[in-house]
């Protein structure tokens, strides 16, 4: 058991006093955007990761880590109390969750809610561990041609399988591809589409990109939405306990959900929106089944089942990351793109290369996943708080910071104008219906997938057959035909 | 707002997005072809996978205006449009950067948390005037002390 050894000796890396506090500033953080709506853990990963260049890479990730595992926990407070997602992970909660609020029961919600994504988050984390390793292996066998394939595989699937519109979504995609060839070429030196401005020979940086898109995006599109704030009603506390008839309908739903959320997190399905709401279908039916289902008056199955869901595919979406340098989601894409602005290319050599990190980074989620449920299961009430601080308050301090993110990575006032100018497309494509994951994915994969296709190219001496001669290419894109396929059916019944 | 100018403006900014998609993808075929390209291209030189992406977004600019209208966001409800709290908060974006370039970071940062608090819907002018401040000075501290990274100065006080 190679893999326990590695993982015990991460667990004496995470657990030194900064990184042990690193990863709770992360979490709180992370709760803090989970809680409230429009802002998301990608949105928190982006504008933080341009703050945490001047610490160790290892406690820089296990902080990144924190917020995006935190903005799956606070997600579901909001949606139980408020009938509010905080995340669009946390919709399919919000249904039985705020009806059994309303009928005096936010307490066993927050409860079922909390431990669910801890339940599913930390099995989800054992998976992590033992896959990873084997994933590694596969992975060193690949070539040019299979991390083009690769690629590919995410290109579509995020930008043709997520998107309501097959169009739309890889319009996105073509303009993340179209940010990433600006500034000199790797390889021929060449510089491309700077139009003559020094600042960009550079390149656009990722930071920018993913600032612009999500954060200054976001408070252009508030702006131009009519205010209608509304006043939000106090929240009653209360002891978050489940009683043993609460534990027993909640045990089994726990367990089905981790179980439908943990294959998610493997394949670019744009996150844990989906898995979320399978959950909830299958829960529902098989209470139909049983006869005396409380779905609709508030059953606590409906809450316990999309939680463990949510979380166990947030947890297994790090193993294509690390493993691949696959991004499954959008805040997994930011965190790839803080990788590289480290110098780490995610992928099987990162175990060799960085294995303390990694080892390290999947240590800290089981701390992380402990201190979330101590923070969230008797505090809840208290997050949902969060949302009285003003909302100009909010947005205001939001573009502040989105500012300082893009002018702190390179000490650039041209970064400045361009992270608003990317905001400005991000309001467009918003307005337009346009998804932002695919955007990100492109500027952040695209200057792989050229590179990798050039260097396939090269060795096939200019035979494009290359692209297909070896087993796993053929395989990967056999597997992304019938991915498309699935996943789509799988959204439609999601949907219905 | 009248229906009818409502209408007309959605109308026109349906023709923003699939212009700027085919601009960009025109951009990128006709910059492909003109680089300028040095003896060591190898098999697939810098120019074809921009080309390719560029021919990509002009097919799928052209055929955006025949989509089906996008589904609108759930929750969201039918919001009107407050079309002079985006133009506040773009101001905001412009001040904020010839603020930077001029007079430094702390004068920057107020004027731009100032602004897009007043886009939002902060009344209060003074009092958010004093929260700008506080959130701005706090800010270059802790950026100065703290992570060891200098907010610019400013060109006109950096001369004097």
């Amino acid at each position: 058991m190679e893999a326990w050894d590695l993982l015990l000796s991460g667990f004496a890396d995470a657990l030194t006093p900064l990184n042990l506090l690193l990863c709770l500033v992360g979490v709180v953080l992370g709760t803090a955007v989970g809680v409230l709506p429009g802002l998301g853990s990608s949105m928190a990963v982006a504008m933080l990761v341009p703050l945490t260049f001047k610490l160790e890479p290892t406690g820089a990730f296990i902080m990144l880590a924190g917020v995006y595992f935190g903005g799956q926990f606070g997600g579901s407070t909001t949606a139980i109390l408020l009938n509010t997602p905080g995340q669009s992970s946390s919709m399919a909660t919000a249904f039985e969750g705020f009806l059994m609020a309303r009928n005096g029961r936010a307490p066993q919600a927050l409860a079922a809610a909390a431990i669910g994504s801890f339940v599913g988050g930390s099995i989800a984390c054992v998976a992590v561990v033992l896959f990873a390793p084997f994933l590694v292996d596969f992975a060193l066998r690949f070539g040019p041609a299979e991390y083009f394939a690769l690629a590919v595989f995410a290109f579509v699937a995020t930008a043709a399988v997520v998107a309501d519109s097959a169009v739309r979504g890889l319009i996105a995609l073509g303009l993340g591809l179209a940010l990433g060839v600006v500034g000199i070429d790797q390889q021929t030196g060449v510089d491309r589409y700077t139009l003559g401005w020094d600042a960009l020979l550079d390149g656009i940086s990722v930071v920018v990109v993913t600032v612009g898109m999500l954060a200054v995006g976001e408070v252009l599109h508030v702006a131009a939405r009519a205010r209608g704030s509304r006043r939000l009603q106090d929240v009653e506390s209360g002891k978050p306990w489940l009683g043993l008839p609460d534990l027993r309908s909640a045990l089994l739903p726990w367990l089905r959900g981790t179980g439908i959320g943990l294959p998610f997190g493997a394949i670019p399905a744009g996150g844990s929106e989906i898995p979320t709401f399978l959950s909830l279908g299958l829960e529902r039916r098989l209470a139909a089944r049983r006869g005396g289902s409380r779905f609709g008056k508030g059953a606590i199955e409906g809450v316990a089942a999309p939680e463990a869901a949510n979380n166990s595919t947030t947890a297994v979406s790090l193993v294509p990351l690390l493993g691949l340098g696959l991004p499954t989601s959008a805040t997994t894409a930011v965190m790839l793109g803080a990788f590289q602005q480290y110098g780490m290319q995610p992928g099987p050599l990162l175990f060799a290369d960085e294995g303390e990190l990694v080892w390290a980074l999947l240590a800290s989620l089981f701390i992380g996943n402990v201190l979330l449920l101590v923070l969230n299961l008797p505090f809840a009430p208290l997050w949902a708080k969060l949302l009285r601080i003003p909302q100009h308050y909010l947005y205001a301090a939001i573009a502040v910071f989105a500012t300082l993110g893009a002018y702190a990575a390179k000490l650039a006032i041209s970064d400045v104008v361009l992270v608003y100018a990317v905001g400005l497309l991000s309001f467009l494509l918003r307005r337009n219906g346009v998804p932002l994951a695919p955007v990100l994915i492109g500027v952040i994969l695209g200057p792989l997938a050229e590179r990798e296709l050039r260097r396939a190219m090269a060795l096939g001496q200019g035979d494009p057959g290359v692209l297909l001669g070896s087993p796993i290419a053929v395989a990967l894109y056999a597997v992304l035909a019938v991915a498309v396929v699935v996943a789509l059916l799988l959204r439609r019944r999601a949907r219905a | 707002m009248t229906s009818n100018s409502s209408t007309a403006r959605r109308g026109v900014e349906h023709w923003v997005l699939p212009a700027l998609v085919i601009a960009v993808g025109c951009l990128l075929v006709v910059g492909g072809f003109r680089l300028p390209l040095p003896l060591n291209v190898g098999y697939l030189g810098p120019q074809w996978f921009p080309i390719g992406v560029g021919t990509a977004l002009i097919v799928l600019g052209g055929s955006l205006p025949f989509q089906r209208e996008a589904e609108a966001e759930p929750g969201s409800g039918e919001p009107e449009d407050d079309w002079r709290a985006f133009g506040t908060v773009v101001t905001t974006l412009v001040a904020h950067v010839v603020l930077l370039t001029l007079v430094g970071w702390i004068p920057a940062g107020i004027a731009l948390f100032w602004g897009v608090a007043r886009a939002l819907g902060g009344r209060r002018g003074l009092f958010d005037l004093g929260v700008a401040a506080v959130v701005s000075c706090t800010v270059q501290f802790a950026f100065s002390a703290g992570l060891g990274i200098a907010l610019p100065v400013g060109a006109l006080l950096e001369v004097g």
